[in-house]
This record gives structure tokens, C-alpha cells and sequence, in this order.
């Protein structure tokens, strides 16, 4: 009744339900305690609207924390102090002490809480307590007020990062009609936010909730502002910061704030929580994690007054792995690191067949030859591998392919005719600094501060087509740092701390870029004018001097190209972003996963699956002089880049810790350079000579159906996202359909004509397979091929079209795995 | 034989192809072949447009002519006729380099492009060579004219021993060609070693030590994969003893050189015009004594120059470096050195001058110049910095800094008139005078600041039937145009003329030994759908061709023989007579151009039934008293025949094979005379349609109007 694979499936299953148990058989806490984010005797609550999230975390026999906030016994010394929920959230109710003692089994442990001026009447500051209200309750998110337009007539700014123009919206703006302080309950803005006035928002809030307490005291005691000397959130951290957890546990959030006079508070339930995979979490607005019954790493990412912390979660499959491969370098340790945090078994390693053919087309974008795969094949050194790598590294194809990668996201792009030559030159250039392995800070300095005309400096191009200010900034933050800044030109950067004086600290630096005649109307000259380095800040109008992002001032004479400045910033051996960027976007170059995902949108609230990685692969390429073969040979001769693509019974669903190699579909261009040499044919690209392969076209601006159906970039924007990696029906009918592979195929000059008039079908497909798969076929492909051409002896040529059409169409052709 | 003839005769029509705009005139865009070793003969074929029965070529060298290539094509006589080919002839003794060729023709002399003569044997790769298997072996010693190949690499192969060191270069023509060479370079191994790219003057240039024994390969294409005619490359190959690098001979003539000053004929090089300081002297020690001139390296960003001066001396501070070709745009900062313990104090600084011209001539001021007086005596630097950071592996990016004591100068640049009212629609244009007609040239006058004479430009070395009609260029005045004008009974003639300009003092009498002699430029390329900007370059002379076959069917003159008088705040009527001949028959429209500051002249209308009109010129009160001239633009429509002469000639020999036929030729076979007379009569045919009569639009200028503006009477 059951197969072999139906067998494999109950076994599996049987192993996840031991898993599951084990995971829901809790130990006995050995010790536990309450988390104390501030020092002192006793922690301290000031005045009735001070609140605290209770942590109670149980220390087990083996070490491992857990939370047992909501499973503890929880028993106060007095009623008179405070009161605490089922959730464990403490509320002052009067001046005094009280001791809170919490019991899990055979553990306990207690702690002393003072409440302090009950009965006195707090100052409300409007930026420190109200605006979080808002941000907690939804009201200026961009679906709502926050967005550019308000919503209803009234606006916010978004996510509450301008609170002095939110105060004025609120209460001088409509002639203060949102705002009754001689009745405050009855102020439109408590009204909609209850709903007892019709509200597009519906309830945010309910009657007598601490948020809707708050702002009624506010509107009571005269709508405050507060002073310019109220103490300001310079940071807020979440407890705990990280923690390995079980499938299905759950994990109580605390979050505190500390300010700019040194105090701190509890805002846990101010804070807003978002969590970055839902697939494996949730989290509520009382910070209240929930895991799915799923692998992997997750984070909560919190967020109060433009201050963000993430605390992250990693959940382990578990498993007791007996053997791992070799470690070869730096990428094996911190991947096996992980994967033994995880208890998650890596795959076996590919063969060599696969490795020749993902290195290569890795590498160098195209399929290895047959040649190539003989020779690979029949060697039998065990220093093959990395010599593969380091022929492709030296290769003009190396060159040829990462010049088109970087092309497309550096926007080279053919607007007219007239700018033929400058994309031409540029993408030269690109593929002359890769032959000759240019340092990538160097790289990067003479495209970012690059002078003179396309003429005698291709480069410059990249000025000409990111031709603003805030184009150049955007693109260099996310092409060089990994950082999406583009929010922050208008309003504070939601999930990051970037304002929009770091958006314009940074516009400063291309500030001086000038344009004057070039040789001709399309290629002007670039250059740097004299005079000081400034950028307005739109909304204040203060003049900002150039400053990398959370960097000091740049110091600039006026005859100092500021941009230089800018890339000395980048490149410095402490910058958090440059190296780690450039790792990380290659990484995904080979792993289709970043270690953060997007590659270019790196920030603390979207933290790497590997920080460990990320950060030794970083070091290593900084202290290289930002060598890139020395980068891609470390990954690519690493024992993880070796790791087959089938997974096993564990890692089959994983997608982000490198237990195997992820099948990527190939590149438009790859593709179509991979049938043109499977089919020995070529496509005819207008201007320049016949066979040039796809991928070796200076730009994207040639016209072919296939490139486009693809995914093909435009090269429009900086984002690696714009090529499309995508399977999409269009794709596959092109491929078993159109007329142009049809005619690829049926070429009378084509691989399959000749193979028709050669009479031995083995070598023939021996060498259908070497060039199509870098292997020859297995015994069960000849012979299902060989039947296949006596089926059809009266018309071998048709026979041979049908089984490349078959290959072409194979997943094993059209993936890189 | 009678079928060449038809078949020569129809490709010269074709190759006749117009605009209706404009009278023709021969535009020459490239040469068949591009590189002439000395001592040879080559016959070369021009491409462009009203190149018909070309008649020779106009060299700017001696030792290097041409004559049409004459060939037998009558069934009826030894009668050798042009076939539209040219034997460029180079002597012995010609001095290898650059040459600027026109092609003289039925319409005129064409604008110039160069030839360059070697001294080296050359080979004309004009074949596809497209693969490896069929590259051809680049011997070192031999310059190689490539045509490249559109959508196509030319291969070459050179075999090389470990350790030789190798170096090859390959320049284009750096007047009209487009070309943009890339030169890739292949070990025996296959792999690529290096790639280069020409940029303007500037080779695609390799040098490197060969790794391995074996064949090299060089390849070579258009960086944009263009190709034909207009696409040549001049290509060597030296192959040197180790550890001695080659030269090449190519490199000697065609590298840009800042010591020897860059060489005319180059497209992008009017900034030259601009210059008024002496060439480099090799650098002393600092400060430089005064005045000094001294060439600098830019190649690590920027220069400094120190030097005395005193308190108020005036001085000229020029940097030149985008004029000599250099991949450069230098900019100058002055600085006072007041002591060790203070840092320079920036005193002055220059980055561009102002562009002079306008699209179709366009004088680019990239080098920078200061016109600075010293407020206190001291010690001042020069620092030359260039805004370019482009990396250039051929040390591109010299510079000449001078500092010489204040001169008032001016320079002049000179170029063909393009006869059209839209400017944007200048061509590469070549000069022709009809009997009894006139022609332009434009002049520019550059004036180092402070320089405030009034400039007299006249033309020189016209011969007896070409009168030159100077012009005026007062202090307030930037450019106009000067006329050549033909007698009616001129005989064909041409020849190479000088523009030169003089200042006049104040008696508006012209200071002879401050005469100054035009730089000369033409047109070379005009806009089209892949080039958005008109260039011009400048060349050694100006050549003026004066055929006798056509008679101007419209003469515009203004004015009387003298200069006119006219009083400040007042007017004067100003003649305009119009001189038709056959075809000259509508309506003439004259637009006033290049007027001084303020003077305004409305449209003037010349019926086509009168030859004599009036305008008025009105002087406005504040226009300073001096010399001034104007010239007017002249639209009319003409009725006219392209070449009929041509058609006669075919009509004659047509009716010469008839009547051969008639009166049969024992000679000559009937079935030949009747297939001859078969294509004969297409031949005509179609030159009947070539040279039927039609209206063309045309503009003409008149002569130079010169008036005096004199001091208003008080009261």
C-alpha cells in the first residue's frame, strides 16, 4: 500500500511529532528571575501614569532562558502600591512599596517596586507622551493622518517624527476646534479615537484606556507642549535583545526608553511591534511574541519616537547532527555555526559535474564547455576546485559579466542614440576595473566622485544618468551602504533612525557637482565648483553641512571636492556599512538569499540571518584593500558554496541559513547565451557583431523579446530587485513555443542538423549532456533517448531538435543549482 | 566600354545628390585611403556630396599633389575622360605627417580633411578579416590603413618571443572620422591581456612584455562597431629588443605634443585661436622671473608655479592645455605668499573663458586666463589644477603655464561662410566664386581683455579677378563677415588666400606692424540624427576655388565705393543695388547681419522687377563715433541648371554614336554601337532630369557695408 516515498513521508512525520513533543515538554525552571532594566534597590514607578511590563524569565537545569511571565505565580506584598494584570503589567494605584514575589514550581524570586508621587500632578510633554499615543494607536501611519495629505482634513506627521507640527495641527490649526479644554471628553480628537464621533479610523482606543486617560489629562491641563529642556528619548533597547526559543513558545517583550536626562521608563505598551516573517511569528500591541511551529530566525522589530530596537528570535530545528563537512574557510565556520545552533543538518556535497557548472555560471555567466567539463571531470587533484575558481576569476568572462551585473544597477542606460558612446564607455570601464580587479573602494571612489567627460572619464555617466542631488545620494546609500534613505527626504526614515537632516547631511556632499560643454550636448563635462558644501534642509530651512549618516561634519575648504570626503567616510575601516553592503550583496550573488534580505535595504531592523557571517566576511574584504576575486574566492572555494541543492529530510523548507544551495533560474541573458551554445545558433543583436553573447551587450537597450520575458532589467533604478528571477507562464511557453527557439533549434547550421548527420548517438549525447549539464548522461537517459531516435530513424535531424528542445525545457538546464 | 562610360556617368550622378537649398558646393566627408607612404602614387576616390568632375587636389604640403585620374571610354576615339577617381601623388622628399587635402571639382574646392603621409611602407586593409583564421600578420615597420568594418573586428596577428617588448598604437583621422578605435590583445593562449580605447588624438595605445611565445592576436574594431571609408585607422606595431620599448612612427606624427604645439586641422582645437602667450621654455628654478612660460604635469591633479611680481603690474596669466589636446580642463588659482606661518591667500582665479562663436563655430575657451594686477609687491603662486579626474594611460595631461607683462592683442579666426539662413544647418562646405559673384568669410575677432581697437579685416592674396572687400570690426564687435567678389569675366582659378586683420589707430588708419593673420577653421561635420552638435575645426589656410562655368544669376552691393559718414543720433539712406543675370529673376529679401550694438535695420525688400532700392540706416545717439561695417543676407529663389555643360557633352557623344551608326564604322561592331547607344541614351536621359531648370532658394551676402559714426553737433 505504501510506496518507498510514502514510507519517507511517515518516518519523517513521525520524527517532526518526536520534535513537537519534545518541544512542549517543558523543563523545570532551576532558577528564575525579573528583569530589572534599570539599577537599584527597588524599581521605580513615577506618578500615575508611569507603567512597567513585568519579565519573568526562568533559567532551566541546562541554562536555557525562557518566559514565564504568564505562567508564574504572581503575589504583591500590598494592594495600596500597585496593581498587576494577568499579563503582568504593573500599575501605580498609590504612593508606597511593594514586593512582588513570582513563583514558577519549585522557583522564585522577588522584587521591590516603589511608586512615587501618585498624587501629584505630572507635567505632560506633548512630544514625549502624546505623540507616542498616536504612533501606538495607528493615527499617523501612512495609510492614515501620517500620509503626505493628511487624512480628513487633519494631518500628522508621519509616524509622530515632527511633533511640534502635529501640536500645531492640533491645536492651533481649525481654530483649536479639535481641542475643548473646558471639556475635554468632549474634544473631537478624543471622540474619534473612541468612535463616539464618526470616524473613517473606526475605534482606536477604548473609554478610560490609559491612552484615552492621557490625552484627556492633556486637554485638561491646557494642551502642553513641554519645555525645550524635557529630557528627549535618546535610545530605547528591548529585553530580552535575543533568545533562542522553541517552536510554538511565546516570549513577553519589554521595552524601555532612555532619555536624554538619564531616566528611564517602560514603554512597553506604547511601543509599536512589527514582526519581519509572520510565517513564523506574531507578535500583539502588548509585545507578546508567538511562535509558529516552524525553523528558523525571526524578529520583532520596535519601534517608539523614531528610536527603533529588534529583539530577535532564533528557533532551532534540533536536531543532534554527528558529522559535518570540512571547514575550508571563514564561510564554513559561522554557516556551521548556525546550523548547529539550529540542529539543522547540512546537505551532502554536489558533484563535480554540478560544482564546474554553478561556479562557472556564477562566475562567469555562461555554461562551462564541453572541453572545460572533460578536463574538470577527468581531473582528479584535490586542488581542482579552487584552481576553477581562480581561472574563472582571472577570466575576461569574469570581467565581462559582473560589468554587466554592476551596468545594470549603476543605471547604464542608452536614453537616445546620442548616448550610445557613453554607455558603451561606461560599461568598458566597469568591465576593464573588473579585469584588472580594482579595488572596489576604488571602484567606488571614481564612479561616486568622478570628474571630466565621458570622453576621458566613463564613469561620469553615472552622473549624467542620476542626474540630481537626490538621485545621487539614494543611489550611493543603497548601492554602496545598503541603506534605503529615500523616506527620509521627506519625513523621518520609519524603520530606521535616519531624519531628514542625515537625508540632507548627505545631500550636502553633491552639492557642488557642476556641469559645464563637453565635446558634444550629450556628454557634458562634470567637475566640482568652488565654494562651500551645503544643503538646505526643506521643511526648517537650516543650512546643513555634509555629514555621513551618525558621522561627524565632514571638514571642507572650499576648493575640496566634498563628494572625496564622502567616499573617505565610506571607505574607513570603521564604517558600518561599506563592507558589509558589497559582502552581502554578493553573497546573494551565489546564495539567492542575502544574509539580509533585501540585499540593499540593510538596517537594525532588518537584521542578518547570520550577523557572524556578515560581519567576518566583512572584515575579511576590508582588510584584503576591498579585494573582490579574494572575495568571491572565499565564498566560492568555501564548503557551503559546495553544498548540493537536494535537500534532506530537515532542510528541504529552509531558505535562509545556507544548509544547502538554493536552484536559482538563470539570468535572461545567461539563458539565452546557454541556447544559443546548446543550439549552435546565435542571436542577431542590431550593431554589434554577430555572436556577441547577451550577457557581454553593453546595456539593455537592444531590443529581444526573450531578454524582456525574462526579466531583463531597464536599468532604471540602483535595486538588484528590478531583475526579474521570476518563472512566469510567459516563460515557459516561450521556451516550448515560440518561433525563436523554434528556429534556434531548426537551424540548418545548428547543433541538431549536425548531430543528425553524425551516426553515433552516444557521443552525440554524451556531448549534449557535457555542454548542456557538465555531465555525461546516466545510463537511463541514454537509453530513453536512444529509443526515442529509433522511434523517429526516418527523421533523426527532427529527433534531435525534439530531445534539445526537451533538455532546454528541463529544470535541470534552466536552473543554476 | 560604352557601358563603364553609362555605368561611370551614372554613379557620378548619384554621387551628385543636393540639398535644394543652396548652390552646390563640394563637401568632401572622407578619402578612400587615409595613409601615403613617400614616393608613392595612390589613387583615391572622395566621398561627400558635389564632388563631380573632380580636377585635382588642394594640398597643404609640398610634395603632395593630385590629378584626376583620366581613363578612354569613347567607342568612337582615344579620348581619356575623368572617371571621378584622383592620383594623390606623394614625392620622395615630402615631410611625413598630417596633410590637409581638398578635392577641386566642376563646383568649387572642397573643405579640407587630412591625409597623412609616412615614411614607412603601409598596406590597406580594406578587406574583412573578421575571424582569426584569416588575420593578418602585422609587421612591425609597416603602417597599416585599416577600414573598419561595420559590426565587425579586423584581426591581426603578431608573433612575439617571451620576454620581446611590444607596443602598438592605432590612431583615426582626427579631423572628420568618427572612428573610435578598440584594440584588444590576445596571448597564444587565448586570453585577453589588455584592451585600450582612442580617445580624440589620443591612440588606442598598448604596451606590454610578452609573456609567452606565440601568436598574438590584435584586434580591432569601431568602440561603437561602425564602419566603412569614414571609419580608417592608421595601425603599427613595434616590436622592440628587451628591454627597449619600440616607436613607432605613428606616434612621431600623430601624438599630441605639448612641446610641439598641437597641429591644425583638428577637430575641437579652435580654443587655439584663443591663445596670445609663447610657447613653453624649459622650467628654471622657482620663483620664474618674469615673464616665463613652463610646461607642468597635471597628472597627479594639479601644479604650482611660484613667481615675483610687483605692486602694480599687470599681467597676463594663462594656463593652455585643452588647446594642446590634453585630456584636460585646467583651472587657475592665484595666491599671495605671505610667510611660512601663514597659509596662501587666494588672490584671484580663472576657470573658462568665454565661449566665443556660435554653433556652427564655436571657439571654446577651456584654458583659463587671468588679466591681474598685483596689489602689492611679494611672492605669488600659480596653481593649475585640472577638473577632470579622468585616468589617462598616455600622460594626457600637460599643461603650459605663462605669466607675461599685460600686451593688449586680439587673434582672428577666419571660416567659409555656410550660405544659408539657419546656422544649425551648416555643412562641411567647400569655397566657390561664380563669374561676377561674392563670397563670405566669417571672422571673429578674440580680444585678450583690454585690448580696444577697432580691427580691419581684409583678404590677401586674391588673384586679379577676385577683389577682397574688407570689414570692420569695431571695439564692441565680436564677428562679420568679409566678401570676395569675381569679376564677370574671371577665369577659373584657385588657390589658397590669407585673411589678416589690423587695428586701426585713431585716425582709423590700420597699424600695418600689428597686422595679425587669421587662424582658419571649416566646417566638418554637420548635424545629423547621430550628432547633435555642428563641429568645426581649425586648419593651416583657407582655400578659394573661382569657376568659370557659372555666372551668379544675383549681385547685391550697399552702399558707394567710400565709407559712409553719419552723425550720431542720425540717418542715412543706403543704396542697394541688385545686379540679375540669367536666372535671377524673384523677389530678393536682405536681413541685416552682425549690426553694431543698438543699430537696428528692418527687412529690406527687393522687388523682382527693380534692381535698385533704398534702406534706411538709423545710428542711435549713444553709439560710440568710429568705424563700423554690416553686410546683409540676400534670400531669393533662382532659376537654375545643375551642370548643363554635362548634359551637352553627353547629347554630343550620344549623337556622335548615332550618326557612327548611321554611317556605319567599319571598326566597330553595330551591336556594340547599338548597346552603347542604348545606355548613352539612359545616360542622358537621366542627366536631362539632373539638369533641368529649377527654382532653388539661395542666400547670398552683399559686399561689407563700411560707415563712419561721427560725434553728433552740439546745440
Amino acid at each position: 500500500m505504501f510506496g518507498p516515498a510514502s514510507l519517507r513521508q511517515i518516518v519523517f512525520l513521525v520524527a517532526c511529532l518526536v520534535c513537537v513533543t519534545a518541544s512542549y515538554g517543558e523543563p523545570t525552571a532551576a532558577a528564575l528571575r525579573i528583569e530589572r532594566p534599570w539599577d537599584g534597590d527597588s524599581l521605580v514607578l513615577n506618578g500615575r501614569d508611569a507603567r512597567h511590563q513585568l519579565l519573568v524569565t526562568a533559567i532551566d537545569a541546562d541554562g536555557r532562558e525562557r518566559d514565564v511571565t504568564r505562567e508564574a505565580a504572581l503575589e504583591l506584598s500590598t494592594t495600596n502600591v500597585v496593581t498587576i494584570s494577568p499579563t503582568g503589567y504593573l500599575t501605580p494605584v498609590g504612593d508606597g512599596t511593594a514586593v512582588l514575589r513570582a513563583t514558577v514550581g519549585a522557583a522564585s524570586t522577588e522584587a521591590t517596586f516603589e511608586v512615587r508621587g501618585f498624587h501629584d500632578v505630572q507635567p505632560i510633554s506633548f512630544p514625549n507622551q502624546v505623540t507616542p499615543v498616536f504612533t501606538k494607536l495607528g493615527c499617523n501611519g501612512g495609510g492614515c493622518h501620517g500620509k503626505a495629505s493628511g487624512q480628513g482634513g487633519f494631518k500628522l506627521s508621519l509616524l509622530g517624527f515632527n511633533p511640534k507640527e502635529d501640536f500645531d495641527h492640533l491645536v492651533i490649526e481649525s481654530r483649536g476646534r479639535r481641542v475643548f479644554p473646558r471639556l475635554p471628553e468632549r474634544s473631537l480628537l478624543v471622540e474619534k479615537a473612541i468612535n463616539a464621533l464618526p470616524h473613517g479610523g473606526g475605534l482606536r482606543t477604548e473609554r478610560d484606556s490609559d491612552e484615552y486617560r492621557l490625552l484627556v489629562r492633556w486637554i485638561e491641563s491646557g494642551m502642553p507642549y513641554g519645555n525645550d529642556i524635557d529630557p528627549m528619548v535618546e535610545r530605547i533597547a528591548v529585553v530580552p535583545g535575543s533568545r533562542t526559543l522553541q517552536r510554538n513558545a511565546t516570549q513577553q517583550l519589554q521595552v524601555v526608553a532612555y532619555y536624554s536626562d538619564g531616566h528611564i521608563e517602560d514603554i512597553t505598551r506604547t511601543t509599536q511591534f512589527e514582526v519581519n516573517n509572520e510565517d513564523l511569528a506574531r507578535v500583539d500591541e502588548r509585545g507578546f511574541v508567538t511562535l509558529d511551529d516552524r525553523t528558523g530566525d525571526v524578529a520583532v522589530m520596535a519601534r517608539y519616537q523614531g528610536q527603533v530596537a529588534v529583539f530577535r528570535a532564533t528557533i532551532p530545528l534540533g536536531i543532534d547532527v554527528e558529522s559535518w563537512p570540512d571547514e575550508r574557510n571563514l564561510v564554513d565556520t559561522f554557516v556551521f555555526n548556525k546550523l548547529k545552533q539550529l540542529g539543522m543538518p547540512p546537505s551532502e556535497l554536489c558533484s563535480d559535474a554540478t560544482f564546474l557548472r554553478r561556479v562557472t555560471l556564477d562566475l562567469t555567466g555562461r555554461l562551462p564547455t564541453i572541453e572545460e567539463a572533460r578536463t574538470f571531470l577527468a581531473d582528479t587533484a584535490s586542488t581542482k576546485h579552487d584552481e576553477l575558481v581562480d581561472r574563472l576569476l582571472s577570466s575576461a568572462d569574469y570581467a565581462t559579466y559582473f560589468a554587466k551585473k554592476w551596468s545594470a544597477i549603476l543605471r547604464n542606460r542608452r536614453p537616445s542614440a546620442g548616448h550610445t558612446f557613453s554607455s558603451f564607455a561606461f560599461h568598458d570601464w566597469l568591465r576593464a576595473s573588473f579585469h584588472t580587479n580594482k579595488p572596489y573602494d576604488q571602484l567606488v571612489r571614481e564612479i561616486v566622485a568622478a570628474t571630466g567627460t565621458v570622453e576621458s572619464n566613463p564613469p561620469v555617466a553615472w552622473l549624467r544618468e542620476v542626474s540630481t542631488t537626490e538621485a545621487r545620494l539614494e543611489d550611493v546609500a543603497q548601492l554602496f551602504l545598503g541603506q534605503r534613505i529615500q523616506c527620509a527626504k521627506c519625513h523621518h526614515h520609519p524603520y530606521e533612525k535616519w531624519s531628514e537632516e542625515d537625508y540632507y547631511k548627505m545631500a550636502a556632499f553633491f552639492s557642488k557637482v557642476a556641469t559645464k560643454e563637453g565635446p558634444r550636448p550629450e556628454e557634458p563635462f562634470y567637475y566640482s565648483r568652488h565654494g562651500n558644501a551645503t544643503a538646505k534642509h526643506p521643511r526648517t530651512g537650516a543650512v546643513l553641512q555634509p555629514a555621513g549618516l551618525s558621522a561627524e561634519t565632514a571638514a571642507l575648504t572650499p576648493e575640496d571636492d566634498p563628494r572625496q570626503a564622502l567616499v573617505d567616510w565610506m571607505v574607513a575601516e570603521d564604517n558600518p556599512f561599506f563592507a558589509r553592503s558589497l559582502v552581502n550583496r554578493y553573497w546573494k550573488h551565489f546564495f539567492a538569499t542575502g544574509i539580509v534580505e533585501p540585499e540593499d535595504d540593510m538596517r537594525a531592523t532588518n537584521p542578518a540571518t547570520n550577523p557572524e557571517l556578515l560581519e567576518a566576511l566583512a572584515k575579511r574584504f576590508a582588510d584584503s584593500g576591498y579585494d573582490l576575486r579574494e572575495l568571491l574566492r572565499t565564498i566560492c572555494t568555501s564548503t557551503t558554496y559546495r553544498l548540493a541543492s537536494d535537500g534532506n529530510e530537515h532542510n528541504i523548507f529552509e531558505s535562509n541559513s545556507y544548509s544547502r544551495f538554493y536552484p536559482k533560474r538563470l539570468q535572461a541573458e545567461v539563458l539565452l547565451d546557454a541556447i544559443n551554445v546548446v543550439t549552435e545558433s546565435q542571436t542577431a543583436f542590431a550593431g554589434v557583431p554577430a555572436g556577441t553573447r547577451a550577457v557581454a551587450l553593453p546595456d539593455t537597450g537592444f531590443a529581444s523579446y526573450f531578454l524582456d520575458v525574462f526579466g531583463e532589467p531597464d536599468s532604471t533604478t540602483a535595486c538588484e530587485c528590478e531583475r526579474s528571477g521570476d518563472a512566469t507562464l510567459a516563460q515557459t511557453l516561450h521556451l516550448l513555443n515560440s518561433t525563436e527557439v523554434q528556429d534556434k533549434l531548426k537551424h540548418d547550421e545548428g547543433r541538431a542538423a549536425k548531430l543528425a548527420t553524425a551516426t553515433d548517438d552516444e557521443a552525440n549525447l554524451a556531448d549534449v549532456y557535457l555542454t548542456m549539464f557538465s555531465r555525461p548522461p546516466t545510463n537511463d537517459e541514454v537509453a530513453i533517448a536512444r529509443d526515442y531516435l529509433a522511434s523517429k530513424s526516418d527523421d533523426r535531424r527532427a529527433a534531435y531538435e525534439d530531445l534539445l528542445w526537451a533538455l532546454i525545457n528541463s529544470k535541470e538546464f534552466l536552473f543554476n543549482h | 566600354m560604352c557601358d563603364r562610360l553609362a555605368l561611370l556617368t551614372l554613379v557620378a550622378l548619384v554621387s551628385c545628390q543636393t540639398s535644394l537649398a543652396q548652390l552646390p558646393t563640394p563637401e568632401l566627408h572622407g578619402l578612400s585611403q587615409f595613409i601615403f607612404s613617400v614616393g608613392t602614387d595612390s589613387v583615391v576616390r572622395g566621398h561627400g556630396s558635389n564632388l563631380d568632375e573632380p580636377r585635382g587636389v588642394l594640398s597643404g604640403k609640398d610634395g603632395v599633389s593630385g590629378e584626376p585620374v583620366q581613363v578612354s571610354t569613347s567607342l568612337l576615339a582615344d579620348d581619356p575622360q575623368p572617371n571621378g577617381e584622383i592620383r594623390l601623388r606623394v614625392a620622395a622628399d615630402a615631410t611625413p605627417g598630417l596633410v590637409p587635402l581638398r578635392v577641386r571639382g566642376r563646383f568649387g574646392v572642397s573643405n579640407p580633411i587630412n591625409g597623412l603621409v609616412v615614411a614607412s611602407p603601409t598596406q590597406v586593409i580594406n578587406e574583412d578579416r573578421s575571424n582569426v583564421a584569416a588575420a593578418r600578420v602585422a609587421e612591425p615597420g609597416r603602417v597599416f590603413d585599416v577600414k573598419l568594418l561595420p559590426a565587425k573586428r579586423t584581426y591581426f596577428r603578431i608573433n612575439l618571443n617571451k620576454g620581446d617588448p611590444l607596443r602598438l598604437a592605432a590612431y583615426v583621422e582626427p579631423t572628420v572620422s568618427d572612428a573610435i578605435v578598440d584594440c584588444t590583445v590576445i596571448d597564444p593562449e587565448g586570453r585577453e591581456v589588455t584592451k585600450a580605447r582612442s580617445t580624440r588624438r589620443w591612440p588606442a595605445a598598448v604596451e606590454l612584455v610578452a609573456s609567452s611565445s606565440g601568436a598574438y592576436i590584435v584586434v580591432l574594431n569601431d568602440f561603437l562597431h561602425r564602419g566603412g571609408d569614414l571609419y580608417r585607422v592608421a595601425f603599427e606595431v613595434g616590436v622592440g629588443s628587451a628591454p627597449q620599448t619600440p616607436e613607432l612612427e605613428l606616434d612621431r606624427l600623430m601624438r599630441p605634443d605639448v612641446d610641439a604645439a598641437a597641429s591644425a586641422l583638428v577637430h575641437d582645437q579652435l580654443a587655439k585661436a584663443y591663445s596670445f602667450t609663447s610657447e613653453a621654455v624649459p622650467g628654471g628654478e622657482l620663483p620664474e622671473p618674469i615673464p616665463f612660460s613652463r610646461q607642468v604635469d597635471l597628472s597627479s591633479g594639479s601644479a604650482e608655479v611660484d613667481f615675483d611680481a610687483e605692486a602694480g603690474q599687470r599681467l597676463i596669466i594663462e594656463a593652455r592645455s585643452y588647446q594642446l589636446e590634453q585630456l584636460t580642463d585646467p583651472r587657475i588659482d592665484l595666491y599671495q605668499l605671505k610667510s611660512e606661518s601663514e597659509p596662501p591667500a587666494r588672490v584671484a582665479q580663472n576657470d573658462d573663458r568665454p565661449f566665443i562663436g556660435s554653433n556652427d563655430l564655436r571657439v571654446r575657451g577651456f584654458d583659463p586666463l587671468l588679466d591681474w594686477t598685483a596689489s602689492a609687491a611679494g611672492r605669488y603662486r600659480v596653481r593649475v589644477s585640472d577638473n577632470g579626474s579622468g585616468s589617462s594611460a598616455w600622460g594626457a595631461r600637460s599643461a603650459i603655464v605663462s605669466v607675461v607683462p599685460y600686451e593688449p592683442r586680439f587673434s582672428l579666426v577666419a571660416v567659409p561662410v555656410f550660405p544659408h539662413k539657419d546656422r544649425n544647418a551648416a555643412r562641411p562646405f567647400g569655397a566657390r566664386v561664380t563669374k561676377g559673384g561674392r563670397f563670405g568669410i566669417r571672422v571673429l575677432a578674440l580680444r585678450q581683455p583690454g585690448f580696444g581697437s577697432a580691427v580691419q579685416v581684409d583678404a590677401e592674396g586674391l588673384p586679379e579677378s577676385l577683389r577682397s572687400e574688407p570689414v570692420i570690426l569695431a571695439p564692441n564687435m565680436t564677428e562679420s563677415v568679409l566678401t570676395v567678389v569675381a569679376d564677370e569675366d574671371a577665369a577659373e582659378w584657385a588657390g589658397l588666400i590669407r585673411i589678416v586683420g589690423r587695428p586701426l589707430n585713431k585716425d582709423q588708419q590700420p597699424i600695418v606692424d600689428q597686422q595679425v593673420e587669421a587662424h582658419y577653421a571649416a566646417v566638418i561635420n554637420g548635424k545629423t540624427p547621430h550628432r547633435n552638435a555642428i563641429e568645426t575645426a581649425l586648419c593651416n589656410d583657407l582655400a578659394v576655388a573661382l569657376t568659370d562655368e557659372d555666372l551668379a544669376p544675383v549681385t547685391i552691393s550697399l552702399g558707394e565705393a567710400d565709407p559712409i559718414n553719419v552723425a550720431q543720433g542720425s540717418s542715412v539712406k543706403v543704396p542697394v543695388n541688385v545686379t540679375r543675370r540669367a536666372g535671377g529673376i524673384n523677389d530678393c529679401t536682405l536681413r541685416a547681419q552682425n549690426l553694431p550694438p543698438k543699430v537696428k535695420v528692418g527687412d529690406v525688400k527687393v522687388p523682382k522687377d527693380k534692381s535698385a532700392v533704398e534702406f534706411e540706416l538709423k545710428i542711435p545717439a549713444d553709439l560710440p563715433p568710429g568705424p563700423y561695417s554690416l553686410w546683409m543676407q540676400a534670400e531669393t529663389k533662382i532659376r537654375w541648371r545643375r551642370n548643363p555643360q554635362s548634359l551637352t557633352r553627353a547629347e554630343s557623344y550620344l549623337a556622335q554614336l548615332n550618326t557612327a551608326l548611321e554611317t556605319g564604322t567599319p571598326s566597330i561592331e553595330k551591336a556594340k554601337l547599338e548597346t552603347a547607344i542604348k545606355s548613352q541614351t539612359a545616360v542622358v536621359e537621366q542627366l536631362k532630369k539632373q539638369t533641368a531648370e529649377k527654382d532653388v532658394a539661395v542666400w547670398v551676402p552683399t559686399n561689407p557695408l563700411r560707415f563712419s559714426v561721427i560725434p553728433a553737433k552740439s546745440g
